[in-house]
């Protein structure tokens, strides 16, 4: 939008069209013109420091004691001695600098590592299960400088060796860790409904309900009539129990459905059909598979499904809506910093918005699709990251 | 009738919130779309009121937890270990602490084990168990032959600074303390428990 029609719709919008004319544009400036008191003015703001100016007003002790609590964590060692003198010469110029190398560390993939194991509970063997793909995959990904974004979108596995391997679901397709049996396996459940929250919770930093602009519902009628249920007026409460299904599950039922061929080992079952089992548990079908959301059979044996409003043909696809989305970016910073900093989840949830976006538009500028790198880089040397270990002054 | 400063700050507000909507994004940060372009820098103001000086910017992210010790990973530790002994952390010094990973916060969790990386007395006494084998061997005692000498080499190696003169004080209320043939093994397992060594 111009800036002239940006200030007439101001204008327009606060009613003052009249006396109002290109040139009230004004820059800042101390005083503002009073012999008009009843007309707004639009003045310009002072421009915003960037980053790099931010960045260059911390002190070399700021610096200095952010890197060394950072750097066990991102490079898995101490801080170094020609460190300090790189910031002693550089200050907040030196961040971007110094973790830049850091992530070229074998310290910084065993942290990438650690991030997804610990995030994804996957770790070790369990019977035939290598609980390490997961893993393995997101230290791949970091160690070669590949975008972050196939951790949900790779169509490959990595073994303990680190070569690729096919994913070991079976399935005829590949969704980064999302097709791993470790994954698959550790969220089975009723319906699939473990599984398609998880997904929210550590790739989108969400939980249901979601807006209906986020995750567009899937009409009542196409749902079991379990889910087609709605919170009866004047009922207490928001969860269902019986009487708010429709809400979530009509959300639920659209991310869980990518995951209607995979049983509870986490194998492809190609004659999957989604159907409740007769007198069964709710929400189990035959063969270890958990039922579908939908109520027709010619749609709850197929995993194509709609996700944040794009049709998807299968779990592949839902990794692909997950990484075209702005928050899986700016949830993979947040959870970044949760993993480096000892955050609770709720504090990930909720960091602050402009930091993030700042975060995820610098490095979306060097890469489209960041990598883990480029994503540390920019998300590490913030200002706002760095003076969060400000001392605070107590009231 | 003058308008409050509460009314004009409000219209500010609504104008620069108007403003900032033709960013093309919705409230939705799972909206599929990101927008880099620069925010539009005007904002309407009402004659007296204050000017604001620019786009606030949050200051600090978050409040980081100081309620308790966090441990570093597993890994992590033994890689400080391995800098501090210039030995790689396969070496038979720390096979004792690889054995014990479990018991001291390291996660499986194929095996029901979830990464604990709280500072309990039981970790801590089965941490400094562990470390028996890595102080009585003679190449680290090669490598530091006297810990008040060689605490800055320590120091640096262990905690990436220069070593200081509360390090220094500390290190003499260890030895004070300890029979003659205890001294460097006990001053051993002090420094390499300590918590700039293991703790986030």
């Amino acid at each position: 939008m111009s800036r002239s029609a940006a200030v007439a719709l101001v204008l327009l919008l606060s009613g003052c069209v009249a006396e109002v004319v290109e040139s009230s544009i004004k820059k800042a400036e101390p005083k503002i013109p009073t012999a008009s008191p009843y007309v707004p003015v639009v003045v310009e703001l002072a421009p915003e420091k960037t980053l790099e100016e931010l960045r260059a007003s911390l002190t070399a002790a700021q610096v200095e004691a952010y890197l060394r609590r950072l750097a066990p964590m991102l490079a898995g060692r101490s801080l170094k001695a020609d460190e300090v003198t790189v910031i002693n010469a550089q200050k907040g110029a030196a961040l971007p600098v110094i973790i830049d190398a850091w992530t070229h560390e074998d310290g910084f993939v065993l942290m990438a590592r650690e991030w997804i194991s610990t995030r994804l509970k996957a770790s070790g063997k369990k019977g035939d299960l290598n609980l390490e793909l997961p893993g393995n995959l997101a230290a791949y990904l970091a160690k070669n400088r590949l975008p972050h974004s196939e951790i949900l979108t790779a169509n490959f596995c990595v073994d303990d060796s680190g070569a690729k391997i096919a994913c070991d679901s079976g399935a005829p397709f590949a969704a980064g860790v999302l097709t791993t049996r470790a994954f698959l396996s550790n969220n089975a459940g009723r319906f699939n409904l473990k599984r398609a929250r998880t997904v929210l919770r550590t790739f989108g930093c969400k939980d249901y309900p979601l807006t209906a602009v986020q995750q567009p519902p899937l009409a009542r009628e196409v749902l079991i009539p379990l889910f087609q249920q709605d919170k009866v007026e004047g009922a207490s409460g928001t969860f269902g129990n019986g009487v708010a299904c429709y809400s979530c599950h009509s959300q639920f039922g659209a991310h869980a459905q990518p995951f209607v061929k995979f049983n509870s080992d986490g194998k492809w079952i190609s004659t999957a059909t989604g159907i409740q089992i007769e007198g069964g548990e709710q929400g189990r079908s035959v063969d270890g598979l958990s039922a579908s959301h939908l109520s027709n059979p010619e749609t709850s044996r197929l995993e194509a499904s709609q996700v944040f409003g794009v049709q998807v043909p299968n779990l592949a696809g839902m990794g692909e809506a997950y990484v075209s989305s702005l928050g899986f970016w700016t949830c993979s910073v947040g959870g970044l910093m949760g993993y480096a900093f000892g955050l609770a989840e709720s504090t990930v949830f909720t960091l602050p918005q402009d930091v993030l976006d700042d975060v995820v538009a610098a490095a979306r500028a060097k890469e489209p699709r960041p990598s883990l790198a480029t994503l540390a880089i920019e998300a590490f040397s913030h200002p706002a990251v760095v003076r969060s270990f400000d001392p605070q002054e107590t009231p | 009738m003058r308008k409050s400063p509460l009314s004009a700050l409000c219209r500010c507000f609504v104008a620069a919130a108007f403003l900032a909507g033709c960013d093309g994004l919705i409230d939705s940060p799972l909206n599929p779309t990101v927008d880099l372009k620069p925010k539009d820098p005007t904002v309407v103001v009402e004659p007296g009121a204050a000017l604001p000086p620019s786009r606030v910017r949050t200051d600090r992210a978050f409040t980081p937890s100081t309620d308790r010790v966090a441990l570093l990973p597993f890994q992590v530790r033994m890689n400080k270990l391995s800098a501090i002994t210039g030995l790689p952390t396969s070496d038979a010094m720390f096979a004792e602490l690889t054995k014990r990973k479990l018991d001291l916060g390291a996660h499986d969790f194929g095996a029901n084990v979830a990464p604990d990386l709280t500072w309990s007395a039981q970790r801590m006494s089965t941490w400094v168990q562990a470390l028996f084998p890595v102080c009585d061997d003679a190449r680290l005692k090669t490598r530091y032959p006297d810990w008040r000498t060689s605490l800055d080499q320590f120091s640096r190696a262990a905690w990436g600074r220069p070593s200081t003169a509360e390090d220094l004080a500390l290190l003499d209320a260890v030895i004070a303390e300890e029979p003659t043939a205890n001294r460097w093994r006990a001053s051993c397992l002090m420094l390499l428990s300590s918590i700039e060594l293991v703790a986030q």
